[in-house]
């Protein structure tokens, strides 16, 4: 069976056989920080898949999941938000903006909501479809991590987004802002397809909810596997999965 | 012996007049003092008709000027949905004269209205009562709709302040306006964008003296402000979807349209480097024998729409139908499209260092 996925992502599913105690976690790049997490602890029961990795895409089906946790895409509001845009906006959002919105296009709430849903469409597609294509297993959907909080992070760590530093980090309530949003969008498709919603553990965030330096990966964007770890600690106690 | 009538053109003459015979030729436009080349700033706005004009002028390369072009990171799908270059700026569909002599009037902080917002229909939403369908998803908060509606004043200033000609379409006469301080609402509380109490507006039917005031103070406060801008008037020949009036909706239509062509003649009379444009004629012609009008009798076909352009442009475009004049292309958000191809670089890694 062919599951289309962005790009050349397509993944073949062989057909599988169930098996009862597998929670299987599934999605993209977010994804690496749960599998390191097991790689580093392995769980009994627990399998991570980045549909990413081309070398995994043969793994999967082998066995259907009991449990299933999806976490496609969701670094869009990293996109638009982590650099400053050459041309500064400012969103529609739940706080204040008043300060901040000087010398800033606006962009109404509902517009950038539609902006990220189009953004995110491929993501919210292909969660569907590996819902459809595991009918029976119990439905999650793992949000992406928030936007980190430390700007020195960022700096040493830009990786491949180098050169867009000059344009400066993009300013914290606005990422904070493009995060919820991007949430809000999430939340909503997770909530079509019939899943419960995971969002970030308490701990992996700061006073004002972005991601902790300690969880970060080595790039601007994901979590580590100290990350990965909270996560699954999260799910296990939050969905009394049986492994 | 010569009577008055000896010697007057053609097109004076319904028997001389083409058309007739075949409709293609019907071309009713005579006054041509008011002429577009492709690079000026033109603004459009009225009613739903003008919508018509505005895309029409698009795909032909001309300037229809848009100073409300919304941030580049939004996908034009997006724009498009949420009326985003429909016009110069997003004020919507603009039925009557005082909703445009209102809008002017706010966008220059000399009118605000007692009615900020209305609510929506999405849970704890607001919509915008000056355009209440210009968003389908609502605005979030009031204090969302203060900062768009500030940005969308200023779009609607820069319009008027550079634009190079103004085309205005006058759709309606009906109309819904706020007892306290006669703000009048594009549409009925409640019909569409929000629920409104019912004895917070009220009806009002502006007849051709008060409609022609009302054009002639918008018109003459957009020219104290640009002296060198040019004007076209046209009437919409869309009938009416309703009535308020107990008659039948086809009368109140013919009563409206008549209002408006009349109020359209004479604020062209009055002022200079000004015409009136007769779409209205065209489509309603007994040469077109209703075709020009789609099966509910109300819409108006694309070969109406084509029939009114090619008038348009032959006799107001003279000298820039052959110009082999390059479309602007729409702007490009680089900035967004690197991005978006190193986050699909990042996320793809196989190196990805989790710890």
């Amino acid at each position: 069976m062919i599951l289309t996925s962005s790009g050349d992502n397509a993944f073949l599913l062989a057909s599988s056989k169930v098996r009862p105690n597998l929670l299987l976690f599934i999605g993209h790049s977010h994804i690496e920080a749960i599998r390191t997490a097991l790689q580093d602890r392995p769980r009994a029961g627990i399998r991570a898949v980045n549909l990413r990795r081309s070398s995994e895409h043969s793994i999967l089906g082998d066995d259907e999941p009991r449990t299933l946790c999806v976490c496609m895409g969701g670094n869009a509001h990293n996109l638009l938000g982590l650099f400053e845009h050459p041309q500064p906006f400012a969103v529609g959002d739940h706080s204040k903006v008043a300060n901040a919105i000087e010398g800033r296009m606006f962009i109404p709430h509902a517009v950038i909501y539609e902006t990220l849903a189009h953004i995110l469409k491929s993501a919210t597609d292909e969660m569907e479809a590996v819902f459809n294509r595991y009918p029976t297993a119990g439905r999650y959907c793992l949000n992406a991590p928030p936007p980190v909080g430390d700007q020195t992070h960022i700096l040493e760590y830009p990786g491949i987004f180098r050169d867009k530093i000059e344009l400066g980090i993009g300013p914290r309530w606005l990422r904070k802002a493009l995060y919820n949003v991007q949430t809000d969008v999430f939340q909503a498709a997770s909530s079509s397809c019939g899943a419960a919603f995971i969002t970030a553990p308490e701990e992996v965030l700061d006073d004002e909810g972005f991601l902790k330096r300690e969880y970060c990966s080595k790039d601007p964007t994901h979590g580590n596997s100290l990350y990965g770890q909270a996560v699954l600690s999260k799910f296990l106690s939050k969905t009394e999965v049986a492994l | 012996m010569r009577n008055p009538y000896a010697g007057l053109p053609d097109h004076q003459f319904w028997m001389r007049s083409e058309g007739i015979a075949d409709l293609s030729l019907l071309d009713p436009v005579t006054d041509k003092t008011v002429q577009i080349c492709r690079t000026d700033k033109v603004v459009t706005a009225g009613s739903c008709f003008a919508q018509h004009l505005a895309s029409r002028l698009r795909a032909s390369g001309f300037n229809h000027y848009i100073t409300e072009v919304g941030h580049p990171v939004i996908p034009p799908k997006v724009k498009l949905q949420n009326g985003y270059g429909m016009f110069a700026a997003r004020y919507g569909n603009i039925y009557t004269a005082r909703q445009l002599l209102q809008l002017l009037h706010r966008a220059y902080g000399l009118f605000e209205p007692a009615q900020v917002s209305w609510s929506g229909k999405l849970s704890g939403r607001v919509v915008d009562p000056f355009r209440p369908q210009i968003q389908p998803g609502e605005f979030l908060n009031e204090e969302d709709l203060y900062y768009d509606r500030q940005q969308h004043f200023a779009a609607v200033r820069r319009a008027v302040e550079e634009m190079d000609i103004f085309i205005f379409t006058l759709g309606l006469t009906e109309a819904w306006q706020d007892p306290r301080d006669g703000a009048v609402f594009p549409i009925a509380p409640g019909v569409a964008g929000g629920r409104h109490p019912s004895n917070t507006a009220e009806f009002v039917n502006f007849d051709e003296e008060i409609t022609y005031c009302d054009l002639t103070n918008a018109l003459h406060f957009i020219r104290v402000r640009n002296p060198k801008v040019r004007f076209i008037i046209t009437v919409s020949p869309v009938p009416l979807n309703a009535t308020y009036v107990d008659r039948h909706v086809l009368v109140s239509t013919t009563w409206s349209k008549a209002v408006l062509r009349v109020a359209a003649e004479k604020v062209v009379r009055l002022f200079r480097d000004t015409a009136y444009f007769p779409s209205y004629e065209i489509i309603t012609s007994p040469h077109a024998c209703g075709k020009y009008y789609a099966e509910d009798r109300r819409e108006v076909t694309e070969e109406g729409v084509s029939h009114v352009m090619g008038a348009f442009f032959r006799n107001l475009a003279r000298g820039e139908l052959e110009a082999d004049v390059a479309v602007a292309a729409a702007p490009h958000d680089k900035h967004s499209k690197e991005m978006a191809e190193r986050i699909e670089i990042l996320c793809d890694e196989a190196s990805i260092d989790n710890r």
